[in-house]
């Protein structure tokens, strides 16, 4: 049984600059078929996230001339985040309080802000089907 | 735009009485973020979508049962709306999933689903043509 965020997250993430252009950021989403853009400044630290459902907002809007800045979700407080090391049942409490799909992965160092990966509710839910079927075997 | 140029047509349903391990099954299976619960006659009765199933993570799944954990669904989303009047609605109830009805019937039979990444598609502006382009331009310089 996967107990901790690190067996379960995707190492990696899509990411974009702050002054990156919506339309850019819908592109991005599009073509790597994903739902999500980790937002990251020039030290490559994570500054917040956009995802597809807060990108609807901005419909109707000049697509070119609005940036990420403008619609971002920011992470000051680090609330969006988790490490590697922290019990998976913590993080779908935190997804689940936040109502939101998915959680950024940082490195386990305090101070780091660098992405480590992402952990999706998809795969989630997977994990959770595959479970039943070993179950159900054994 | 309106809502139908943008939805899903057709959706993947189960009915209340079915266990979650099914629904689970399911959405990994067909790769669906979200399951349509209808009842004996049809109609849309509610929605389980990631958000509903996680908190059941350490559960066992197959005494559970759709109708318990799926979240009441109650919007009618006609497929000649605007896009702006659906963007609305789901911005304001945070439904991120609309299901799509079909307004001909009585009944409230499900059609389709408009989420927020059908949204995305269109806000991105790539047709269909150039989409499939793009794709084939990332593969060539991906491989070897």
């Amino acid at each position: 049984m996967k107990e901790y965020v690190r067996q379960l997250m995707r190492r990696g993430a899509i990411t974009c600059s702050e002054t990156t252009s919506i339309r850019d950021i819908a592109q991005i989403m599009v073509v790597n078929q994903v739902r999500y853009c980790v937002v990251i400044n020039n030290e490559h630290e994570v500054i917040g996230i956009v995802s597809a459902d807060s990108l609807i907002c901005t419909f109707g809007l000049d697509l070119d001339e609005t940036k990420a800045q403008d619609i971002i979700v920011k992470d000051k407080r680090r609330v969006f985040t988790t490490t590697g090391k922290t019990p998976l049942t913590e993080a779908i409490d935190i997804m689940k309080r936040l109502k939101i799909g998915h959680l950024v992965v940082l490195a386990d160092h305090p101070a780091s802000r660098a992405v480590l990966g992402i952990l999706f509710s998809s795969d989630i839910v997977a994990e959770m089907a595959r479970r039943q079927e070993e179950g159900e075997k054994s | 735009v309106k809502v139908c140029d943008l939805m899903h047509k057709g959706v993947i349903s189960c009915y209340a009485e079915d266990t979650v391990k099914d629904v689970a099954r399911m959405m990994d299976q067909h790769h669906f973020r979200s399951i349509v619960v209808v009842n004996e006659r049809g109609e849309v009765w509610g929605i389980i979508s990631f958000r509903e199933m996680m908190p059941h993570y350490s559960k066992n799944l197959s005494q559970l049962t759709a109708g318990e954990i799926m979240r009441p669904y109650k919007i009618e989303v006609d497929p000649q709306w605007s896009i702006e009047n659906a963007i609305d609605v789901m911005r304001r109830l945070r439904y991120y999933h609309l299901i799509v009805v079909d307004p001909h019937v009585g009944t409230k039979w499900p059609v389709g689903i408009l989420s927020s990444s059908d949204v995305v598609k269109c806000m991105s502006n790539l047709t269909s043509g150039r989409y499939e382009q793009m794709l084939k331009i990332r593969r060539e310089t991906t491989e070897p």
